[in-house]
């Protein structure tokens, strides 16, 4: 066939309706503009005033009427003096590196238990798989919420985990389980597996069986073909799940309010504390502005390493 | 089929004792009774779904038996898991270690025995360079060639050094000018090495340049084993003589038999004279087949010459390059196709379409089968 006679069926569509790919091109970008990009430059703005009492409770405030004049004092009033709040006071600082250490802990407990889960679904008979990535999924028919307050009434002290332990007689008085470090782990790896099972999964059962038989053929004991075929192949589903869960796990607000104490106080809390008990606008927005600056950090790593392993399997 | 075991001088390395293995209610090899011997290159020939890579991986250790055992070295490596027996495979997909480089393909299995550093590093440089891939050492599989990383796969299960090496259908990926190239340095690897290669195909021409000796297969059964020429002269059975190579059948029935020669008489050609080989007796339905090559073809009238000789008429003539193909309708019921070689460049042919043709073969150039 002839190059121009390939060509044919595609030109007259985008030839006669070139607005039409626009708007295709045009949809997204709006949507992101109107729901992503003006909130956060609202929220930038936010983190450049002062508070006041006032309604709205910042200064300054975007005024036209004033003209010209108006607009440069609304720059002028414009400070960092928030951002400088947010490194000197350690209330902020220490719920943030309290929110990196949970995510971070809860992110190789996540690890740790999908693996093994993604990995038998795997080996499981081809037939069954279906049904289990619809299993992995079935807590979501609850709402998230409701999950979390069926934790508090079974981690509480006359819940049903301490009903059992004490009827089991592990234990002869109630042991004090809510409102621990140990809770909130409890909580969030319970709610975020589903995020790291499924793209653990997804990068396992690509795996060539024919790899494994390889391996096995070269000398090598199923548990260790694990470890030095399977586990690399599985790396990239890994940093998936792993920046799937890491970042909103950062910001997680409802598992360590309910399940929590004040000692797991995450930047999520403060961040909430800020913005509706003391009515600080402006430092919950610096804060919140940091805090997607930080997170950003993980998104670029771990998209450098995909691209790199993309790049390697094509 | 039992009584096809080859009788071998030694101790074989590897024995098939009627092997049998199922999937579900498909039988995939039956009653397989095989005997390899060392140092050989042997050859796994048969269509496709006949049961050899099923054999190969019976060997490997990737499937048990339902029924018999396989012995190496006569010993039953039936408990064995794949990973502690001493024979290595060459997948048909190749199956190399993306994430590994060549380097680290190769040495994966060396690894796994508890080999000093730097005698790893140096079979790893050794293997590397004999497949001429020093100089891709450090590549990832997926920038490599075809042909490279098939050179990569033959490196890593080689290096380990197996007793028996097993490939399954290698070369199927490679274009045919390639192929060819390396069906020869197979075979050169296979004599340096003096290991023991069996080689899975469903390519005649590629087991009877490579191989020692053939086993040919049909439908999970044993059907022949023998040298290539064995195998191409005197096959066993029709089905074997029409599987290897081209051959005419002619119907027929045994009139006497003595201790040189089987005297057929044939509807097709008259009276045939075949020399004794597989045992027929008077009175037998048989077939007797003739290799197209062995036929010499002629204008009528032209001096005949050999024991047989046959007329027709010239049908078609298909033309190879280096030999053409003629199809001759016999006097008699029946046809047959006889290949000459092109020795003149002028194209002139032996005859014309529809000229009568005599069609010519010494005795010994004919075999005896069964019905
Ligand atoms: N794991 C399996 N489950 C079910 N049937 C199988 C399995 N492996 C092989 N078979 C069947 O066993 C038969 C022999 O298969 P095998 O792969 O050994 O054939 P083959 O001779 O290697 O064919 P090819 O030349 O096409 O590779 C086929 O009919 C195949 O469908
Ligand atoms: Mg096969």
């Amino acid at each position: 066939m002839s190059a121009p006679a390939a060509d044919t069926p595609a030109r007259p569509l985008a030839a006669a309706h070139p607005w039409s790919n626009w708007l295709i091109i045009l949809v997204p970008y709006l949507w992101l503009f109107l729901f992503l990009l003006l909130p956060f430059l609202i929220v930038v703005k936010l983190s450049l005033s002062q508070t006041a009492v006032a309604q709205p409770p910042y200064s300054p405030v975007f005024d036209l009427a004033a003209g010209f004049a108006g607009i440069r004092s609304f720059f002028g009033a414009l400070s960092l003096d928030n951002y400088r709040a947010l490194f000197s006071d350690s209330l902020y600082i220490g719920s943030f590196l309290k929110s990196l250490e949970i995510a971070l802990i809860s992110t190789l407990l996540l690890i740790a238990a999908a693996l093994p889960v993604a990995y038998g679904m795997s080996r499981a008979p081809r037939s069954w798989q279906p049904a289990l990535v619809i299993a992995v999924m079935l807590p979501f028919w609850t709402a998230f919420l409701i999950r979390i307050y069926a934790w508090i009434t079974i981690l509480q002290r006359e819940g049903l985990l301490n009903d059992l332990l004490l009827a089991l007689r592990i234990v002869d008085q109630p042991v004090p389980m809510l409102a621990s470090d140990g809770a909130v782990y409890v909580g969030i790896v319970y709610s975020y597996l589903p995020f790291m099972v499924l793209p653990i999964y997804a990068v396992l059962c690509k795996i060539d069986d024919s790899l494994l038989e390889a391996a096995a053929d070269l000398g090598c004991p199923r548990w260790k073909t694990f470890w030095l075929v399977t586990f690399p192949l599985a790396w990239p589903g890994l940093a998936a799940g792993a920046l799937i869960c890491f970042i909103p796990i950062v910001g997680e607000f409802i598992i360590p309010d309910l399940l929590g104490n004040s000692r797991t106080q995450m930047i999520g809390q403060t961040l909430w504390t800020e913005f509706f008990a003391n009515r600080d606008w402006p430092v919950a927005s610096a804060l919140a502005v940091a805090l997607l600056c930080a997170l950003l950090i993980p998104i670029v790593i771990v998209q450098r390493m995909q691209n790199e392993t993309l790049g390697a399997r094509r | 089929m039992a009584e096809q075991t080859i009788v071998s001088s030694g101790k074989p390395l590897v024995r098939f004792e009627s092997v049998s293995k199922r999937f579900g209610t498909h039988v995939a090899v039956e009653n397989f009774t095989l005997d390899i011997r060392r140092n050989e290159f042997f050859a796994l020939l048969g269509p496709s779904g006949c049961g050899k890579t099923t054999l190969l991986r019976l060997l490997a250790g990737f499937e048990t038996p339902d029924e018999g055992r396989i012995l190496l070295d006569g010993e039953d490596i039936g408990a064995l898991p794949p990973y502690l027996r001493p024979v290595n495979m060459m997948f048909q997909s190749y199956a190399l270690f993306p994430h590994l480089s060549v380097a680290g393909n190769v040495a994966f299995g060396l690894k796994q025995e508890a080999l000093p550093r730097e005698e790893r590093k140096q079979r790893v440089a050794e293997m590397l360079a004999m497949m001429r891939m020093d100089e891709f050492a450090d590549r990832k599989p997926h920038q490599l060639s075809g042909g490279q990383r098939q050179r990569v796969a033959l490196a890593r299960a080689l290096v380990k050094r197996p007793k028996v090496f097993l490939l399954d259908e290698p070369l199927a990926a490679l274009d045919k000018k390639l192929r060819t190239q390396t069906q020869l340095e197979l075979r050169e690897l296979q004599k340096k090495l003096g290991v023991t290669f069996v080689i899975v195909t469903h390519d005649q021409e590629e087991a009877m340049t490579m191989a020692d000796r053939i086993a040919v297969m049909n439908g999970g059964r044993l059907a022949q084993v023998a040298a290539p020429r064995e195998i191409y002269e005197h096959p066993k059975s029709r089905w074997v003589a029409e599987f290897v190579g081209d051959v005419n059948l002619i119907e027929g029935v045994v009139s006497a038999v003595d201790a040189q020669e089987t005297v057929v008489e044939t509807a097709a050609a008259g009276q045939m004279r075949v020399p004794q080989g597989n045992a027929a007796h008077r009175g037998d339905r048989v077939l007797v087949a003739i290799r197209p090559e062995k036929v010499a073809i002629a204008r009528e009238g032209a001096s005949a010459h050999g024991g047989n000789s046959v007329s027709g008429i010239l049908r078609d003539i298909e033309y190879f390059g280096g030999s053409s193909v003629y199809k001759v309708k016999l006097d008699g019921p029946g046809s047959m196709r006889i290949s000459s070689v092109n020795v003149s460049r002028k194209g002139e042919t032996v005859a014309s379409k529809g000229e009568r043709v005599t069609l010519s073969w010494s005795a010994d150039a004919a075999a005896v089968l069964a019905q």
